[in-house]
């Protein structure tokens, strides 16, 4: 039945997907099957997005139906698996910008992959970067980007924490529609994913989690 | 030794520039004055600066040129103008379809009748000529002659005014028109002098990010006695406001260009319109122009950074009076250029123009006006409560024919009207010449019918099975129009990365509208009238874009087309004091809703970006 709500997802059947979830998890169903149904599905909606066979609406979709069925299944997951969370991530859009879309899903992903993710939302001035690094103390600090004027404050971001002295406690990666190699860096990031796969997989790399 | 410089020449246009070895073609265009489409502002992600290398030699291509062009098309010497440096000298071919001109330019609008109450007061006056008996300067007889014919007192005037003068009195023997500003005001000040049968008159401009319409009218009368449009040559350095304010605040350098060539423009258009108008430019006495906060911020040379990101803030927003002159426009010398004030974000003096020129501000009905553009800006007017709420969407330049693979705008060639029906498709081009390319109706027009035909899913993606589309490595499209019938040679497609931009354009203005009404606590059926206003608006096929969701689903009969109407607001404000104190009151009192930072607007996005079922009832139930 997971494979069906996979599919679900991935064909983007909204309400399908709901129910099931419903269905999933009155029937016993382990919280954490779902949230693996929900990255199988996410994975197909990247490659679907990736050969341009789907675009934003479906990205923007799939996210708001991943916020739905987390909601439906975190409480439930804490008490099943307290404790269980693996390496720190700082998640945000950079100052000025206000595109959270990617770093929604990239939010998401890495939250199902067992990281633990603290998301300090859109249009994060720099400092708030640096002040939550020294509070959070996380091992990857992942900033997203859309604007072409994001590349100015990735750079400033990264700078800030280097002033900070606490840019050899991190791993930064920057993500976002028009980010590459070049911006990277442009802005001094340690990496650049192309999507919210790439992130996972980077933040597993760099944390040595599985 | 100075760097060495090599020849481009573009043709079939026939220009020749001489450059510095290693700019790029499109830098070689824009200096000839050439204006190559280039969307993304020579960032080499529009794919719309393509033209052929007939000879010499460029940069070899990069990832960007194979992104948009073929191997066959590389090996023909087709390539991106943004990443093709120049290495020798060169001749260049420039398709029509990565030309930016020649196209329908819609400067009309409906304008009622309106008292004339101009800024300026041409008055006639006959001065006693100096004599060893009477050593008065020159402007001390003028003012003084202002005086006891007019009763203004202490009229002040600027060197520039004096120098025009006292030639012009002798010539004309005293026998002047005295073109005097703020006659009613505190501080009455000369701006120019004409021979003494020559009327004053007045310059209206609607600055949009896409084109611009001017017009010249009669200050005394109010009568239009002029009108032009052209496009903004501001487009070379990228199609939409944000990649424009991005150049602009990279560097000062970058800024004074963009001022620099807006202001020729519209000092070339002030020439023309008087040319037309058979008068002089010194009798352009007043000008007024409106247009999106971005453009007004590029025109007047204000910091732009802060406007292009999140929170979006003006650098100044009321209205301001500047010298014409220190725009760069040869008028009247001491002409000043009024404009509007602002309202809020992009939500600029054009959009107060409009809601002046539809009477918004004064409906007794529940109304919404759309102007829709590069930025399309959306007003909801509610009854009883004065109450004006405005919001910007950027829609994008796809209605304008940019970001469209055989996109153009409306110009002979560009298809206008699709019809998809069992024996096929039927096409309505115009100047009924074979088809080039398809204009925003056309697209609009494309959309629904691909939808009403089961070729397109609600999601906006294309059927791969179904009749008619194809698919390469680049995705799935439409033929409209296959080689051997279209004017350019080439098939003429619609793809799926067209409609992923009309999804786009048509999501932000639709979640606009959603957002305004729920903002307001208006529901749909509540709207008595939608204007719409703009050059797209005029032409396009309101079932069309009823059918794709673009606006809400509405009886016809509360649609309105009314052509520019920031234009007409222009000219009203130009023409009366009362309407300028207008429209400083609709811009105090519109609110001004940022969307993006609206609660849901992600999920409404998403929503407005899919396409309604085709079997919709025609009207929604009243």
């Amino acid at each position: 039945m997971s494979d069906e709500l996979v599919k679900a997802i991935a064909d983007m059947q909204e309400e399908e997907a709901l129910a099931l979830t419903k269905k999933l998890l009155d029937g016993g169903a382990e919280p954490i099957a779902i949230l693996n149904a929900c990255r199988a599905a996410m994975e197909i909606v990247g490659q679907r997005f990736e050969k341009n066979e789907y675009f934003i609406p479906e990205l923007i979709l799939a996210g708001e139906m991943l916020k739905t069925i987390s909601a439906e299944v975190k409480p439930r997951l804490k008490q099943s698996v307290d404790g269980k969370k693996g390496a720190k991530v700082l998640l945000g859009t950079v100052q000025g910008d206000i595109h959270d879309i990617g770093k929604d899903i990239v939010s998401f992903m890495l939250d199902v992959n067992g990281f633990e993710v603290k998301d300090l939302g859109v249009d994060v001035p720099v400092a708030k970067f640096v002040e939550e690094i020294k509070t959070y103390q996380p091992a990857v600090v992942a900033l997203s980007g859309f604007l072409t004027l994001a590349y100015t404050s990735m750079k400033e971001t990264v700078e800030a924490i280097a002033a900070a002295g606490l840019r050899q406690q991190v791993k930064i990666m920057i993500g976002g529609g028009t980010m590459d190699q070049q911006i990277c860096a442009y802005a001094g990031a340690d990496a650049f994913g192309k999507d919210a796969m790439a992130a996972v997989a980077l933040a597993k790399e760099w944390t040595g989690a599985k | 030794m100075p760097a060495p410089t090599h020849q481009v020449d573009f043709e079939p246009i026939g220009k020749r520039v001489d450059v510095p070895a290693g700019v790029t073609l499109l830098d070689a265009a824009r200096q000839a004055g050439i204006g190559l489409a280039s969307v993304c502002g020579g960032e080499g992600t529009c794919g719309r600066c393509r033209v052929a290398v007939m000879t010499g030699e460029v940069s070899p291509p990069v990832d960007a040129d194979r992104r948009f062009l073929s191997q066959l098309e590389l090996d023909a010497g087709q390539r991106l103008a943004c990443r093709a440096h120049i290495h020798s000298d060169v001749k260049v071919n420039v398709p029509k379809a990565s030309l930016v001109t020649d196209q329908r330019l819609q400067v009309g609008g409906l304008m009622r009748e309106l008292a004339v109450e101009a800024a300026i007061r041409a008055c006639a006056l006959e001065v006693t000529a100096p004599s060893l008996r009477d050593l008065r300067s020159d402007l001390d007889r003028v003012t003084e002659a202002l005086d006891t014919a007019f009763g203004l007192r202490r009229v002040a005037a600027e060197p520039a005014v004096v120098r025009q003068l006292s030639p012009l009195a002798r010539q004309t023997e005293w026998r002047l028109t005295t073109y005097v500003r703020g006659a009613r005001g505190r501080d009455p000040e000369i701006v120019g002098f004409a021979p003494s049968d020559r009327r004053a008159v007045g310059l209206a401009v609607d600055l949009g990010t896409t084109k611009i319409a001017g017009y010249l009218v009669d200050l005394e009368s109010g009568a239009e006695l002029a009108s032009a449009g052209l496009m903004n040559p501001q487009i070379g350095y990228g199609e939409d406001v944000i990649s424009r304010l991005v150049h602009a605040s990279r560097s000062a350098d970058g800024a004074r260009e963009l001022a620099r060539v807006v202001q020729e423009a519209l000092d070339n258009l002030a020439g023309s319109l008087a040319e037309q108008a058979g008068v002089t430019r010194d009798q352009i006495a007043e000008a007024c122009i409106v247009g999106n906060t971005a453009m007004h911020h590029l025109l007047l040379g204000l910091p732009t950074r802060q406007l292009a990101v999140a929170p979006f803030v003006a650098a100044a927003s009321a209205a301001v009076d500047v010298r014409a002159r220190d725009l760069g426009l040869a008028l009247a010398p001491g002409a000043y250029v009024h404009v509007p004030p602002c309202v809020g974000g992009f939500v600029g003096a054009d959009h107060v123009a409009m809601v002046l020129a539809a009477d918004l501000d004064r409906a007794d009905r529940v109304a919404v006006g759309v102007d829709i553009g590069t930025n399309t800006e959306i007003v909801l007017c509610r009854p009883g409560a004065n109450y004006l709420t405005s919001a910007s969407c950027a829609s994008g330049p796809a209605f304008e024919g940019a970001h469209i693979r055989d996109g153009m705008r409306a110009a002979t060639g560009a298809i206008e009207a699709v019809r998809i029906t069992a024996g096929g498709v039927q096409l309505k081009t115009i100047g009924d010449a074979p088809a080039v390319g398809i204009c925003g109706s056309g697209i609009v027009d494309a959309m629904a019918e691909l939808r009403r035909a089961g070729l397109m899913n609600e999601r906006g993606r294309l059927n791969r099975a179904a009749p008619g589309v194809r698919a390469d490595e680049r995705g799935p499209e439409f033929v409209l129009a296959p080689a051997a019938q279209s004017g350019s040679g080439r098939d003429v497609v619609v793809t799926q990365g067209d409609v992923n931009e009309i999804q786009l354009a048509k999501g932000a203005i639709q979640t606009g509208i959603a957002i305004l009404l729920e903002a307001t606590g208006t529901a749909p059926q509540e709207v008595d009238e939608v204007i719409i206003a703009g050059a797209f608006g005029s032409f396009l096929n309101l079932d069309s874009a009823l059918d794709i969701g673009l606006l809400p689903r509405l009886p016809r009969a509360r649609y309105a087309q009314v052509g520019n109407a920031a234009g007409v607001g222009a000219k009203a404000i130009l023409l009366s004091l009362k309407e300028r104190g207008r429209a400083q009151h609709i811009a105090r009192r519109t609110g001004y809703i940022e969307l993006t930072t609206f609660p849901g607007f992600q999920r409404r996005f998403a929503h407005s970006m899919l396409f309604p079922a085709p079997a919709a009832p025609a009207v929604a139930p009243v």
